[in-house]
């Protein structure tokens, strides 16, 4: 790998000699590697660091799947690469079911590995600017005085001008002044950047 | 001239009557007969009226023949066992009729009277009653058949060179020797010189002071192959001379048959404890694939990270390389071991009694399970005799049962959904081994939700399971071997709390 995808794998598997010869694969790309003995010992551990997770889906206790809800309970989104043993065909389907990005099977191909774990790198640095372009978006709709909230909500809709002075009893002038408030301050450089802001503030309605 | 003729007369009246006293006196029956075959009567003593309750003149004139039994008429000419040759003197012994009717036993001594021809004249017969006799010794004829067919083995022994003097023929078969030349063997002989010089020598003892000895005492037959055992040996004692022993008389058993068959059934439960070995292996499969997946895995790591760095020229090869090579040889040990321990699991082994540490055995078959335990989430406790017995016994068959009832207590917690009672994780299995009175005490417990008391009462029962793959025979095979072993197995369960398996076995302590 010349150009490792920044962030650090996460190995989570409970036997440790596994565990180090992953790590020893991994570092030869010189990629970042923690590993962790259990999902226990990982939870605690974990703090929001950008990174994938390799996870061993048989293990004592809280098993790989098990892990998988914990991390959605908890609204953690690290891209996940479930290891199975041979045979372990449903637990891999369930893993996936659970959101895993793939699943591999020991013993593994180190090229099929590195490139699952770069994918998955990439896959987080996107997820965080996407984090970060949300919280901006967020940040700056909090901004937004409730009438210009209100007008915000009718310009996404389609509404002109005149039909939002209308809606909200006001003048087509006083509409114009709050729109570009409200283009200034969301940073929009058309209505069609605002929709798809608003579509972010909103996900599913 | 007169005077010696009247002397000399007077001389063979004396004699004679002295001969008429004799005869009349006698209690034997003196009888003159005319030869074979009619033996009619010519003259016959006054104790015939006794002997046959006729009287002289009754008899007299008449055939002898017509009184003999039927069947002991033709002694004579058929020379039945019945009848002795001694110096011109037949003696024969026979049935003969009284005038009531019935027959009495008779023993005559006759002898021929001839002429100068040669020609019989008439026979002389000295004749008593034998009938006591002969119901005796019929009884004892009787005895003594009863002896010598007996299915046990029967065999007379002299007190002090222990020299074999009678066997009947069930020994004869056993021993494979002659009936007419019994003195060939001694006593000592037929045991291991441990057993002749030891064991054997303390029930002579035994026997000689309180009459008889009981119990088993292993013979030695390698000639013969022939398995045998005495079970009892009674000291035929003289009341006159101080109680000294005249014989011992023995009785023993051939037990060839019944050993084969012994033999037979262990070797059969060697063959279904192999198959149950079989069984378990197979289905432990999917863990053994697993656990052996690992360290392959990690092999394929280490050489694949190896070959990355130094490709890439990493700064220093030499030591990386060694490094790679030592990790992977760990691996391949940890590979090697897990392959050892299946085939040693799985080896056929012949019967094979030793002495070995309980408690090792214990966590053997724990180690063996370790996979399994994992994916059930199963935490084993060892509460083990600190004193660490040793169990005499078939180590591999042992192990067997240990894993069947492990392997049946992990799959106990199946049932368990994740929110029972039961959840609390790790789900223990508690293997304990206790010394306790000569016996060992092993328990298998589980805290899963238990065996209602039906389910209980069929638990040991070929083909009953609660598994979907299971063939139901482990429990059953387990309770053989554990029976084989002279020991019990057995299970308790409140019915939701969990099970625990009870297996006893002795300890002996030699």
């Amino acid at each position: 790998m010349l150009h490792p995808a920044p962030g650090t794998v996460f190995i989570v598997d409970d036997d440790e000699d596994f565990r180090d010869s992953l790590q020893w694969l991994l570092e030869s790309a010189s990629l970042k590697v923690s590993g962790f003995a259990s999902a226990q010992t990982f939870l605690d551990a974990y703090d929001g660091t950008l990174g994938c997770l390799l996870l061993d889906v048989r293990m004592p206790e809280i098993n790989g799947l098990a892990l998988q809800q914990i991390l959605r309970m908890r609204g953690i989104s690290l891209p996940t690469i479930v290891m199975t043993g041979h045979g372990d065909i449903p637990m891999a389907v369930s893993a996936m079911k659970n959101g895993a990005v793939d699943f591999i099977e020991k013993p593994f191909d180190d090229e099929v590995m590195l490139q699952l774990v770069n994918q998955a790198l990439t896959q987080a640095a996107k997820q965080q600017q996407a984090q970060a372009q949300n919280s901006q978006i967020h940040d700056s709709y909090a901004q937004l005085s409730r009438r210009e909230k209100e007008v915000m909500a009718l310009v996404v809709e389609g509404q002109s001008n005149r039909e939002i002075a209308e809606t909200l009893g006001i003048s087509p002038k006083t509409v114009e002044v709050h729109r570009s408030r409200v283009m200034g301050k969301m940073r929009a450089g058309s209505i069609a950047e605002l929709v798809q802001q608003a579509a972010r503030l909103n996900p599913g309605a | 001239m007169t005077a010696p003729i009247s002397a000399k007369l007077e001389q063979c009246r004396a004699e004679a009557d002295r001969y008429r006293l004799l005869a009349e006196q006698s209690t034997d029956m003196i009888s003159r007969q005319t030869p074979a075959p009619d033996w009619t009567y010519i003259d016959v003593s006054p104790a015939v009226e006794r002997l046959l309750g006729y009287t002289p003149e009754e008899l007299i004139g008449t055939r002898g023949r017509d009184l003999f039994h039927p069947e002991d008429a033709d002694n004579l000419e058929r020379r039945a066992d019945s009848v002795r040759y001694d110096k011109g003197m037949y003696t024969n012994v026979y049935r003969y009729r009284h005038k009531q009717g019935h027959y009495v036993w008779l023993e005559t001594t006759s002898r021929s009277i001839r002429d100068a021809d040669g020609q019989t004249l008439e026979i002389i017969c000295v004749t008593r009653d034998v009938t006591e006799r002969e119901r005796a010794l019929q009884s004892m004829r009787r005895l003594a058949r009863v002896v010598e067919a007996a299915g046990d083995m029967i065999l007379f022994c002299s007190p002090d060179a222990l020299t074999l003097t009678y066997l009947n023929e069930s020994a004869c078969k056993t021993l494979g020797a002659r009936p007419e030349n019994p003195g060939a063997l001694h006593l000592p002989e037929l045991f291991t010189p441990d057993t002749a010089e030891s064991e054997l020598q303390a029930a002579l003892t035994q026997a000689a002071q309180s009459g008889s000895w009981e119990g088993t005492l292993e013979m030695h037959l390698p000639l013969q192959q022939r398995n045998a055992e005495v079970r009892e040996i009674i000291a035929h004692r003289n009341r006159r001379e101080n109680m000294k022993v005249e014989y011992y008389s023995i009785i023993a058993r051939d037990i060839t048959v019944k050993r084969k068959a012994e033999e037979e059934v262990k070797r059969h439960q060697l063959e279904m404890a192999h198959m149950s070995r079989l069984l378990s292996v197979g289905e432990m499969a999917t863990g053994l694939a697993h656990e052996l997946n690992q360290p392959l895995a990690a092999i394929l790591n280490y050489s694949s990270g190896a070959q990355r760095r130094l490709e890439e020229g990493c700064a220093d090869p030499v030591g990386t390389a060694n490094k790679a090579i030592e990790l992977i040889t760990r691996q391949a040990r940890r590979a090697a071991e897990i392959i050892k321990r299946m085939r040693s699991f799985v080896r056929k082994t012949e019967y094979q009694r030793l002495r070995f540490p309980i408690n090792e055995a214990c966590v053997d078959v724990s180690k063996f399970l370790h996979q399994e335990a994992q994916d059930h989430n199963i935490r084993f406790e060892m509460d083990l005799d600190p004193s660490n017995p040793m169990l005499l016994a078939d180590k591999i068959q042992i192990e067997q049962v240990l894993l069947n009832l492990m392997r049946n207590a992990i799959e106990a917690y199946n049932d368990c959904d994740a929110s029972g009672d039961c959840r609390t994780a790790p789900r223990p299995v508690i293997l304990s081994t206790r010394r306790n009175q000569g016996e060992l005490h092993i328990t298998v417990t589980d805290q899963a939700k238990g065996i209602s008391a039906e389910a209980l009462s069929q638990l040991f029962e070929p083909f009953y399971t609660s598994k979907s793959t299971g063939l139901g025979m482990g429990l059953p095979i387990s309770r053989t071997i554990i029976e084989t072993h002279g020991g019990r197995l057995w299970a308790e369960s409140d019915g939701h709390s969990g099970t625990c398996f009870h297996l006893k076995l002795p300890l002996k302590e030699t």
